[in-house]
């Protein structure tokens, strides 16, 4: 028997609890792990000036044709050693007359493909070398393991070195080395990343409501676990092109007449002394691309990782 | 008998990305020497918030204070530079809170974390504080504590640590001992034993108690005097007796409404409270429960009701028909809801 | 406890198998004649009598697996070998450019450490204040421009201008060279030598240590016994350095003795800006010469260093994280 409380339809209509005011409700849960992303990722400044500083220098690259009207590496002797903004040369020449703007940008050309295939490379075979090892386990973990403790005690760029010495300098291959040398930490930190995702409870949960292998690896498993090596594979995108830069000093990288950065500053070393321009032009368009880098590698680490607000 | 704590009109609320969030949206109440307090409420009513906001460890941006007096034997916290209320924090009100596991550092041992506190207020030096360590260890109840002085927190259970937060909390003898959910991450026959010690604890070192719960049921056993919080507003306040026999708040009469009770296994069905938690950010208007009670009425909607008494000295309830609830039983309101539920 | 040591060291021999197993690959089935490199340059082509004498004298017309063995058979018994180039012993060389190469990667470690970890704990602490903005960038600077730039910067700002300028001794660095006397192993009667290269070294190393020491500083610090010291009315100072730093240095402390395992060896670049006196650049020089037994044995000291620096780092773990302790079971 209901109470005889007055004007019970007042009650009937705040039932389901739905808060009388119009407004949204904030207490729901917010919009998508994607946008969520994107929305923190907006937020970080530096990121964002490291996002459009690399989306410029694609650009110049990709339309380098329309921004300059100079050969790449093309020799000119007679305009050798021209300084800073003189006529015709904007960034000045080097020692043999090439114009270092025409060269800084096609330069960024071989910079950035060298940085994204052998970053390709590497998270290719690091992720399918990771996957493995972390599902399979076992005597196939520890053996792929094991196999990749030995690569990494070899000194990275001295193995570099030695590979490219014996099969000859060049640009694709050095873009094989370092992709080849680097997949093992990506394997690494993808494997320990699903080894704590696979024992959690909520792929205990999909697995208790019945959910597929196969369902569980690419639905729970997989978006969690494709975080740390996006950072990673970000930061390493700039450490392939410090190590271009670095092959490049020691005579191994690309070879002229395709102008790289890390070439350039070799070059420019020689003229240090007189002519600072030759190798502080191609030095500082290689820190400011690795820079960007490594700011928007911070940035995807701390969009991705809500509890570090 | 003056009160240790008077708590006047204290708001904490927190700037977010969606909005102002009023966590503490006007509480006021005392508590007195000796005696054990409990908040009760929901996850977001406000309870660990105003207990944190009392010791000082709201993070002013984003967290923000607005009005409201807190004060202990005679001094405005508030108000008080940081250094002095640091002094008072963990030497006369300390606190334990609701995961021992994650509370206490993992990288020192049980005996230098306790020893901290002493080190701290006292200046003991660190033999002695090692030594009082053992003997609190001792006494709430860890076996072999002056092996156990030296391990680390993984290598106690879960309820030994939480015992071992409570030896840490009174090694300086408090006069309020604020328990945030002292249960919540503990086994049942567990946490039976943790209450007990806490009731031991608080005759021995002769402190007031504030027991901060969702859980009712350790309300029944450890209370003298209960107050209950909705949405950061109080909803009533009384003795254990008083809210618990004669529950004058729609909330209240929901919450024990719902609780299964052994002695009605299988003749009732549970009671819920209709409906879900409210926005803090866009509180209902008036009460604000409203949207959720069954007995709503025109003036829920639009006055907020004021905390006042409804029955007896000390009794209090923040409902505008509290009075009228006294003739409501736990079959009425099971009817009312039913039916309620039958139109939604 | 010692069960898990041994077992980790005996583990070391199969990494340095493989590892100088495939250098070996890479040096022996490649192109390249060391004979012509031992037997004198200039373009003559080298008589066939001197080429046959030099490579039985090497064993260099055995076939390769022979050579394997032999490879491994002089080099357990602890001879490393004759350098093709030079004809000195591979031990000698050794004995020259391990120590220097080892300082070298010290005194950075000891950099990276100092001002890493003092620059990450500020920077937390003053977390989104201008100062930390400014370390965030000049951390990723640090981190970004090559170490060759570097080298060549300093060179130009501490040793080149001064020179020119004929500033006083005491104003100017040395811009190349190792120094000869060492007191103590790591103090150099010539200490000026050491200066740059040892900032130059240490400089991406210490901007990854100052942002991780960053990173896990902010961590530590929404954890919840942070809140309890708090509550225990500790001063806020003890509060971020004896709960929050020592908890937030374990993975740190992880990355500066990783670091120091790969410094010894990736000095190279360092050492040849400086004209530093270390096995980076000489395995670099030896490996233009196709100077194998250089290479190899160089390389198989590094290894092995390494692989020991890195079994130190995992057992140094458990000393700083109690959880980790092997040994101790949970009563």
């Amino acid at each position: 028997m209901a109470i005889s409380v007055p004007d019970r339809s007042l009650a009937e209509e705040h039932i389901g609890g739905a808060p009388s005011t119009d407004e949204t409700d904030y207490s729901v849960a917010p919009a998508t792990p994607k946008g969520d992303v994107w929305r923190r990722f907006r937020r970080n400044r530096l990121a964002m000036i490291g996002l459009v500083v690399i989306v410029l220098i694609v650009l110049a690259a990709i339309f380098a044709d329309f921004l300059t009207t100079g050969q790449p590496g093309k020799v000119n002797p007679g305009d050798a050693n021209q300084r800073l903004f003189s006529p015709g040369h904007p960034l000045g020449t080097d020692r043999v007359g090439r114009d270092l703007y025409t060269d800084v940008l096609y330069g960024a050309r071989v910079s950035l493909r060298i940085g994204l295939f052998a970053g390709l490379i590497a998270a290719s075979i690091g992720i399918v070398v990771g996957a493995i090892s972390a599902f399979y386990g076992r005597w196939i973990d520890t053996s792929i393991m094991r196999f990749t403790d030995i690569l990494l005690s070899l000194p990275y760029i001295l193995i570099a070195l030695a590979i490219i010495t014996v099969v000859g300098p060049g640009e694709r291959t050095v873009i094989l080395v370092l992709g080849l040398l680097g997949w093992m930490a990506i394997a690494r930190v993808l494997r320990a990343s699903i080894l704590q995702v696979k024992e959690s409870e909520y792929v205990e949960a999909a697995r208790a409501v019945g959910a597929s292998n196969r369902r569980i690896i690419f639905r729970h498993i997989l978006p969690n676990t494709i975080q740390p090596v996006i950072v990673y594979t970000t930061l390493f995108i700039g450490a392939a092109v410090l190590s271009e830069a670095a092959l490049s000093f020691l005579g191994v990288g690309v070879q002229r007449p395709t102008p790289a950065w890390g070439l350039m500053v070799a070059e420019g070393r020689r003229s240090l002394a007189n002519y600072p321009h030759m190798l502080f032009v191609p030095a500082i368009a290689l820190s400011i691309l690795v820079t960007a880098a490594v700011f928007v590698g911070d940035g995807l680490r701390d969009a991705l990782d809500p509890k570090l607000k | 008998m003056e009160p240790l704590l008077i708590v006047d009109d204290l708001h904490t609320g927190f700037h977010t990305d969606g909005g102002y969030v009023q966590a503490v949206d006007g509480i006021s109440y005392e508590i007195y020497p000796g005696e054990t307090f409990a908040i009760v409420g929901e996850s977001g009513s406000g309870k660990s918030v105003s207990a944190l906001t009392i010791m000082g460890l709201i993070n002013v941006p984003p967290g923000e204070i607005k009005a409201g007096r807190i004060e202990w034997k005679g001094r405005d916290l508030l108000t008080l530079p940081e250094d002095e209320r640091r002094a008072i924090r963990g030497k006369e009100i300390a606190m334990i809170f609701q995961d021992p596991m994650t509370s206490l550092n993992p990288v020192h041992t049980i005996g230098r974390q306790i020893g901290e506190m002493s080190r701290t207020h006292e200046g003991t030096s660190k033999k002695e504080a090692r030594q009082k360590a053992v003997d609190l260890l001792d006494l709430v109840g860890i076996p072999q504590p002056d092996i156990r002085v030296d391990n680390y927190p993984h290598e106690f259970s879960g309820g030994m640590r939480q015992r071992a937060m409570i030896a840490m909390a009174i090694a300086c003898k408090p006069s309020l001992l604020i328990a945030d959910e002292p249960t919540t991450a503990l086994d049942v026959t567990v946490q039976a034993q943790v209450l007990e010690v806490i009731h031991n604890i608080r005759d021995e070192i002769d402190s007031a108690v504030m027991l901060i719960t969702h859980d009712l049921g350790v309300v029944a056993g450890m209370a003298d005097r209960v107050m209950v919080m909705y949405a950061g507003r109080q909803a009533e306040l009384g003795t254990a007796d008083e809210v618990f026999y004669e529950p004058r708040h729609p909330y209240t009469l929901g919450l024990l409404a719902s609780l299964p009770r052994v002695d009605e296994a299988g003749v009732e069905r549970l009671v819920p409270i209709i409906g879900h938690p409210p926005s803090l950010i866009n509180k209902p208007s008036g009460c604000v429960f409203h949207p959720r009670c069954p007995f709503v009425q025109d003036m829920c909607i639009s006055e907020v009701p004021e905390l006042r008494v409804v029955e007896g000295d000390a009794h209090m309830s923040a409902c505008h028909y509290a009075e009228t609830l006294r003739d409501v039983s736990r079959s009425d309101l099971a009817a009312t809801v039913e039916e309620l539920e039958e139109l939604a | 406890m010692t069960g898990y040591v041994i077992r980790r060291l005996l583990l070391v021999i199969p990494v340095v198998w493989g590892a100088l197993t495939i250098l070996f690959i890479l040096f022996f089935i490649v192109p390249g004649d060391p004979v012509e490199l031992m037997a004198g340059a200039s373009g003559r082509a080298v008589p066939d009598a001197t080429r046959q004498a030099i490579e039985q004298q090497f064993g260099l017309d055995d076939p390769i697996i022979v050579q394997y063995g032999n490879f491994w058979k002089r080099t357990l018994t602890g001879d490393l070998g004759t350098s093709y180039a030079s004809r000195r012993p591979v031990a000698d060389i050794l004995k020259e450019t391990f120590p220097n190469s080892l300082r070298l990667a010290i005194w950075a470690i000891v950099i990276e450490t100092v001002v890493g970890i003092s620059v990450g704990v500020l920077s937390a602490i003053r977390r989104y204040s201008l100062a930390d903005n400014v370390t965030t960038v000049i951390t990723a600077l640090a981190a970004s421009i090559p170490v060759f730039v570097l080298g060549f910067i300093f060179q130009q700002v501490f040793g080149v201008f001064p020179n020119e300028q004929g500033w006083p001794e005491w104003a100017r660095l040395p811009v190349q060279g190792t120094p000869e006397h060492w007191n103590f192993f790591l103090f150099p009667s010539d200490w000026q030598y050491l200066i740059l290269p040892m900032i130059v070294l240490a400089s991406v190393g210490t901007a990854l240590v100052a942002r991780m020491t960053r990173t896990t500083m902010l961590e530590v610090s929404r954890a919840d016994y942070m809140r309890t010291a708090r509550a225990k009315g500790v001063k806020e100072r003890q509060v971020v350095l004896r709960h929050g730093l020592r908890n937030a240095l374990i993975p740190v402390v992880t990355l500066i003795g990783l670091d120091l395992a790969n410094l010894i060896g990736a000095a190279i670049i360092t050492e040849t800006v400086f004209n530093w006196r270390g096995m980076g650049r000489q395995i670099a020089t030896s490996i233009f010469r196709r100077d194998a037994p250089v290479v190899l044995g160089l390389t198989l000291v590094l290894v092995v260093a390494y692989v020991l620096i890195n079994l130190l780092v995992d057992l140094s773990y458990g000393f700083f994280d109690p959880r980790v302790r092997i040994g101790k079971e949970k009563s």
